[in-house]
């Protein structure tokens, strides 16, 4: 009953004070709020992570996948796998609610029986006596150029496609047919490409070495899919497969007798696909709206039991990427949760601040009453029993209502920049990851603990010191006087060391985990720092008050006087207002350093603005005003170490304009890591060509066999002269000679050099071309084993629209003979000679001027070009000039596992080829590289590297043409890189294979939920920080404009007007508010610097490549302390207001008390 | 004769505001019987306040004895201290805002006090109804204290004083913001409650027509009591045969008599002045 009345007493007590435990109330409930949002935001965030990360995942990255091979494909080898699967996927049902089902055989060839008619060679094959001889291959070739596909079957087959024509005919068994015919149904594109119509015939044969795999079958119809974006489609052409029902397949990949009565034309005793490798797969597609943050680690643990179920089964095993999904969504989680909890424990820290803060006020507020129930009989258990009560019954009513705020605030995130760009504006779904209650309650014991803490220095004080209390200034605090704050300084200290040590995130060996130090240390480190500022902030106060008491205006020096005065009893404002302001301006510190870190992290990824990489791109025109650079990306070898490193090959004198860079990976300006000083200058390609040439042209001849030898054998083969030049964009063109050299007398051959006219083309008409190397090829195949030749040229022409201009001077001193080219000079009757060095019977030898008449015949000397027999795989001879030695730019970590430093000379592994290098440059860090499993980088230049590794002309008259090496990305610096790319692409005909922006990359890289979902929850913090903050400064100058009501009264009486005294006593908050401010601003960026390993660390818990740089927005923070500045102050006036409205005569009875 | 409530000797009280040491109380003696209405009167700073905070219990003297109803208030603070508060003594403030609990009803702001002592409920409420009876605020029994007038509110006030049933009540400036009507009933209230009840009460106070009703009025003076002139020269004279008082020397000193005297009777007896003549 007495504990009723008490209630009573304590409600009454706290509808009395309403006004000021409003306040209370409310941080009471926010900080238990922030408590449930805890749990609650970060598992609804990772809820749309994980939502948004499944979203994105490709099919093949969820999709379950289980395969079985075999060389045996049968129905019930079919049905067994089937029902393994079945059996696995049981437990995941939920998830992967469809299985698809498909069985796909090893590629056939489809030859057409007329072209050529494979059936007639096997019979002439046969009737020549095939097999009897040993000289003839067993049975004729099959063309090499055929059209491939593959067997599919799947249940219910007929379902899945419509028929264009014919049918599809079920239970095939060759068994039960004397001489059986295969009936199959052809895909559209099968049918295009070969012709075929129902009811034709066409071989089949095995895409293997074994010559008797093969069947003759019958085109019974030519179908498509049903569906053709069915998952049972997925990853293939249904096009280009031949469709047969299970049965029928199960039945013809074995194999069974020839029947006796009609004998194979191919001696064969089987038939039958008998050793058709075959696989049957099942697709189990993921439902992703079955995907919930409460059911993942079930998804994820079901997912193995699935494949390690089916692992048991023989031959069937199951392919899955979606556990290291989950797995990487987990780590994700931890890693970008760490900062997540760690801006919501100082948030919460913050707000506990602020509730004893109001607890305090509020029992200053209370003193005379508490003085007077002391009086009137009350024990000190008594009152502080009454307070208990009170923040009990506040902490009871934030518990129930902190819930409801909490999701509120957290459903509103998703409304709010920038969750709302990932939501569409809808409101934050609310996942719970866990129960939220044990938070609820949490905040609610911690609240009251916090609100109920006031109560203890208060609770025992006499009378006459409570009454005081609100009249008189608060002692130096508890922490002050024990010393507690220097041991929280160092305290710390330790924590922060310990961090840097062991890190912030720990990587077991199944998981990551958070060390719980690294959420608090953000809140501890704030504040520690704040008790240091309690500490010596009454120093600060004197000094600025003992400068204001220098300036004349009592209006300023008042303040000034009453500041170094009594300095102490700001503290508590100043504090508040340092940590709200601290907070904020950690929070827009921490926003622009991350921000700056997804530009950076892009502009890393991509290199800059814009990048495409693909076959050619490098060539492409860009824009007027758009600055590129090609760039050929390999692997190489700091001195042929064993382990690889990226390599890029740049011009140096584009690229640096191109290149994103930032001072700290290693040289002041990309210029000076990149340009021609590190990397060197351009190389000398060749034979620099006239502008506007024409052909290249030359005299030539064969050396002859001797007279005798050509009567009997005939002529040898030409050969063609070939040659590779480079334009002025570096393109490599491959032209070749119009007419080939032969044996039968010098003859003038011109390589047309038209771009139309390039073998690798067309290329448009070239500024100016350098001719790189010229190479010799003999223009008939002659097997696998190329004839040795010797060619006389002389006189090496350029011809243009001028005329044409020798270059027999150039050639011979640039170019040497590579690749067995043996050059030399010879006299010009040196075919002459050889031809007349043995003369048919019944000729003579002809002498004198009947030599020099001879078509072999040139005056003076000409170059021999001589070359031995070669089989197709040694390099084609040819003469060009020699590779000039490269400069190199390695990255740190390439020279430390090298052993290189600056200067260092040797040989680099360069795609496969040995380089003479010189390491000129180390970098920390080269843009785009990273590649784990690499070594480090290393650039050098294109233009040089080039000449190394397309030395070797590769290509030959009597193969394909071969890849050139080529730069195979275009670097663009643009402003604006979408139009850019829109204008590039246009003149590109295919898909390029990546196209990168750094602003693309960068939004790929912000827009990720869990780190949208980091920088909402500063923008919270920060707003929640301000409102706290002008509750706080409201209550407090409200108190002390209640505690110095005397002074004014003084201040009235002395002459001072309304505005004067309220004018005095703003401005004295306003000092020690601003004083809070800007000293809460240093705070926050030194407590950023101190946070600055969270950002470290990227989403696979490894650190981020380049390293995050703080970053300061200065005009931000600028922004925000004017307003902040702004709202306090407005805060101030209104609370002094009622010193300025009150009368002198009110003001006056106040003295009098 | 019983033992007096309140007993003070020598007791010397000093405040010390940082390096400055104030003497508020030098040396003083002061007994009060039980139903004694004693008065204390003095300047501001000499020493009123301190004295009543001390027999109040919420400030120790320096040095010095106090005794009140028996209890010892020099040892240092511990639990007896509530004990007296809740037995000894009741006070009555000039602000009634440090009397009543402005957000209490009338009548909660009566039992607050036997609330807290642990008094049960029906009691508590009898006795507070019995005191609002005694003050003539019966009819305000559930106003709440800021629509009661000043006289009641500082009658409330001294029902709240008395709810525990002190010995001793301490006020100070008990009227000093009502008019003189209220004043007035207040200070027949206290004095009956003196005759009456059998309470001691000490007040501190300017009003003139205060001191009039006390038994005794105190002057505190730079921190020691100055007995006033009529107490000190109020002594039993013979009456001669003849009718003649003879007056001792200090007095007629101290009243500058001179050779003859103008006697007058009034109310209560004779007043003697002195003769213009003389002058």
């Amino acid at each position: 009953m007495r504990l009723i009345t008490y209630m009573g007493l304590v409600l009454r007590r706290i509808w009395a004070r309403k006004l000021m435990l409003v306040g209370s109330f409310l941080g009471a409930t926010l900080v238990t709020a922030l408590l449930v949002i805890l749990p609650l935001y970060e598992a609804s965030v990772s809820a749309v992570d994980l939502l948004f990360t499944f979203r994105q995942a490709p099919d093949e990255s969820v999709d379950l996948v289980a395969v079985a091979t075999t060389t045996d494909f049968s129905e019930s080898f079919a049905q067994a796998n089937r029902a393994a699967v079945a059996q696995a996927a049981g437990p995941i049902l939920a998830w992967y609610p469809s299985t698809v089902e498909r069985t796909l055989s090893r590629e056939f060839v489809v030859i057409p029986p007329t072209n050529p008619d494979w059936l007639q060679l096997a019979t002439d094959w046969r009737a020549a006596g095939g097999l009897e001889s040993e000289d003839l291959p067993p049975y004729p070739r099959p063309p090499q150029e055929a059209t491939q596909v593959r067997f599919f079957t799947t249940p219910d087959l007929a379902s899945k496609i419509v028929l264009e024509d014919g049918e599809l005919i079920d239970d095939q068994n060759p068994n039960t047919a004397d001489s059986p015919t295969l009936q199959v149904v052809l895909g559209e594109d099968v049918a295009r490409l070969t012709g075929l119509q129902v009811g034709d015939r066409t071989f089949l044969r095995g895409y293997t070495s074994l010559a008797e795999e093969f069947e003759l079958v019958e085109v019974s119809g030519i179908a498509r899919p049903a569906d053709p974006t069915a998952p049972i489609w997925d990853q293939m052409n249904p096009g280009m497969t031949i469709m047969l029902t299970e049965s029928t397949l199960s039945a013809w990949s074995g194999s069974f007798p020839v029947s006796p009565a009609e004998p194979d034309p191919w001696l064969r005793t089987t038939r039958g696909f008998g050793r058709m490798q075959a696989s049957e797969t099942f697709v189990l597609h993921l439902d992703r709206e079955a995907v919930a943050l409460e059911n993942v680690a079930d998804l994820a643990r079901g997912v193995r039991g699935f494949t390690s179920g089916l692992a048991r089964s023989e031959g069937i095993r199951a392919i899955s990427r979606l556990p290291a999904i989950v797995e990487d969504f987990d780590v994700r989680s931890v890693v970008f949760g760490a900062p997540i909890l760690a801006m919501l424990a100082l948030i919460v820290a913050g707000a506990l601040y602020f509730l004893i803060y109001m607890a305090g006020l509020a029992l200053e507020r209370e003193s005379d009453e508490l003085a007077l129930l002391r009086m009137r009989g009350a024990s000190a258990w008594q009152t502080t029993g009454l307070h208990l009560l009170q923040s009990g019954v506040i902490a009871i009513g934030a518990t129930f209502l902190a819930p409801v705020v909490a999701r509120a605030m957290v459903s509103l995130t998703g409304r709010i920049p920038p969750m709302s760009t990932l939501t569409g504006g809808e409101a934050l779904g609310i996942a719970h990851g866990r129960s939220i209650i044990p938070f609820a309650v949490a905040g609610g014991i911690l609240t009251f603990i916090s609100m109920g803490l006031a109560i203890l220095p208060v609770a025992r004080r006499s009378v006459l010191e409570l009454r005081a209390l609100s009249t008189r200034p608060a002692r130096r605090s508890v922490w002050q006087r024990y010393h507690l704050d220097v041991f929280m300084v160092v305290l710390a200290g330790v924590i922060l060391y310990e961090l840097r040590q062991q890190g912030i995130v720990h990587t077991g060996a199944d998981s990551v985990g958070l060390d719980p130090f690294s959420v608090a240390a953000p809140a501890l480190f704030l504040f520690s720092g704040a008790l240091v500022l309690l500490r010596i902030l009454p120093w600060i106060l004197k000094g600025v008050g003992w400068l204001m008491t220098r300036v004349r205006g009592m209006t300023i020096a008042l303040p000034g006087w009453h500041l170094g005065r009594n300095p102490i009893p700001y503290g508590r404002l100043a504090l508040l207002v340092w940590l709200t302001t601290g907070f904020g301006a950690f929070a827009l510190t921490y926003a622009a350093t991350l921000d700056a870190s997804y530009r950076d992290r892009a502009a890393y990824s991509s290199g800059s603005d814009a990048r495409i990489v693909g076959d050619g791109v490098a060539y492409l025109d860009v824009p007027d005003g758009v600055a590129s650079a090609q760039v050929l990306r390999g692997v190489g070898a700091p001195r042929l170490a064993s382990r690889g490193s990226e390599m890029l090959a740049v011009d140096p004198t584009t690229f640096p304009a191109v290149l994103t860079w930032r001072n700290d990976f290693g040289a002041p300006t990309a210029q000076e890591a990149f340009g021609p000083d590190a990397l060197g200058l351009p190389a000398d390609w060749g034979v620099e060509l006239p502008p506007g040439v024409e052909a290249i042209t030359v005299d030539g001849v064969i050396v002859p066999a001797a007279w005798a030898d050509i009567e009997r054998l005939g002529h040898s083969d030409p050969i063609r002269l070939m040659a590779r030049l480079v334009d002025d964009r570096g393109r490599f063109r491959i032209h070749t000679a119009a007419t080939s050299f032969t044996d039968e007398g010098w003859a003038t051959v011109a390589i047309p050099l038209s771009g139309d006219s390039a073998l690798n083309g067309p290329f448009d008409q070239a500024g100016s071309l350098v001719l790189q190397s010229l190479w010799l090829e003999r223009d008939a195949s002659t097997g696998d084993v190329l004839d040795r030749g010797e060619v006389l040229v002389a006189d090496w022409g350029a011809v243009a629209a001028e005329g044409r201009v020798s270059i027999d001077d150039a050639v011979s001193a640039e170019f040497t003979g590579h690749a067995s080219l043996t050059v030399k000079e010879v006299d010009g009757r040196y075919a002459a000679d050889a031809y007349y060095s043995q003369v048919p019977q019944g000729e003579v030898a002809p002498v004198g001027t009947a030599i020099t008449d001879s078509v072999y015949y040139r005056l003076g000397s000409v170059t021999s070009l001589s070359f031995p027999s070669r089989n197709r795989a040694l390099p084609v001879p040819h003469l060009r000039r020699d590779g000039e030695p490269l400069d190199f730019v390695l990255d740190r970590e390439a020279a430390a596992i090298a052993g290189l430093g600056i200067g260092s000379r040797g040989d680099f592994g360069v795609e496969n080829q040995v380089v003479e290098g010189t390491v000129t440059g180390i970098v920390e860090l080269v843009p785009t590289t990273g590649d784990p499993t690499l070594d480090g980088a290393m650039v050098t230049r294109l233009d040089g590297l080039l000449q190394w590794l397309s030395a070797d002309p590769s290509w030959s008259l009597s193969g394909t043409v071969a890849a050139i090496t080529t730069p195979q990305e275009l670097w663009m610096a643009t402003d604006d890189p979408n139009e850019t790319l829109r204008i590039v692409l246009a003149e590109y005909p295919a898909d390029p294979d990546e196209v990168l922006t750094a602003k693309g990359v960068s939004a790929d890289f912000s827009s990720r939920p869990i780190q949208v979902g980091l920088v909402s929850i500063l923008f919270i913090g920060t707003g929640a920080g301000v409102v706290l903050a002008l509750a706080g400064v409201t209550g407090y100058v409200l108190v002390a404009v209640r505690r110095r009501y005397r002074e004014m009264g003084v201040l009235r009486a002395l002459g001072f007007r309304r505005r004067g005294v309220a004018g005095t006593f703003a401005l004295e908050q306003v000092v020690v508010l601003g004083l809070g401010a800007l000293v809460g601003v240093g705070a926050g960026i030194a407590l950023m610097r101190l946070m600055l390993p969270f950002l470290q660390l990227g989403e696979g818990a490894v650190n981020l490549v380049p390293p995050a740089l703080m970053q300061t927005p200065v005009r931000t923070l600028a922004i925000y302390l004017s307003v902040v500045a702004g709202l306090l102050v407005v805060s101030v006036l209104w609370s002094t207001r009622s010193v300025s409205s009150r009368r002198l005569s009110e003001v006056l009875r106040e003295v009098e008390r | 004769m019983s033992e007096p409530v309140i007993r003070c000797e020598n007791v010397i009280k000093i405040h010390k505001q940082g390096a400055l040491e104030v003497v508020a109380l030098q040396g003083v003696d002061f007994e009060a019987q039980e139903g004694e209405f004693v008065v204390i009167v003095g300047r501001s700073g000499s020493g009123k306040s301190s004295m009543l905070q001390i027999m109040g219990g919420m400030d120790q003297p320096s040095a010095g004895k106090v005794e009140i109803a028996g209890m010892d208030l020099t040892s240092p603070f511990g639990a007896d201290i509530l004990t007296h508060f809740r037995r000894n003594v009741g006070f009555l403030w000039q602000d009634y805002t440090r009397n009543l609990v402005p957000y209490l009803k009338a009548i909660q702001n009566v039992e607050l006090p036997m609330l807290l002592a642990g008094v049960g409920g029906a009691r508590r409420r009898k006795r507070a109804k019995a005191l609002l009876e005694v003050t003539d605020l019966r009819n305000r029994t559930f106003a709440k204290v800021n629509v009661l007038s000043g006289g009641e509110q500082q009658r409330l006030a001294l029902c709240v004083a008395l709810s525990l049933g002190p010995r001793l009540l301490l006020a100070d400036e008990p009227t000093g913001e009502l008019d003189t009507e209220r004043s007035l009933q207040v200070y027949d209230l206290l004095r009956r409650l003196c005759n009456e009840g059998g309470l001691t009460v000490v007040a501190v106070t300017h009003d003139v027509a205060l001191a009039s009703r006390a038994d005794r009025v105190l002057h505190l003076q730079d921190g020691v009591f100055r007995l006033d002139r009529r107490a000190r020269f109020r002594r039993p004279l013979d009456v001669g045969r003849d009718g003649s008082i003879t007056l001792p020397p200090e007095l007629i000193g101290e009243a500058m008599l001179g050779d003859h005297v103008i006697a007058e009777v009034v109310d209560e007896g004779i007043l003697l002045n002195r003769d213009a003549g003389d002058a």
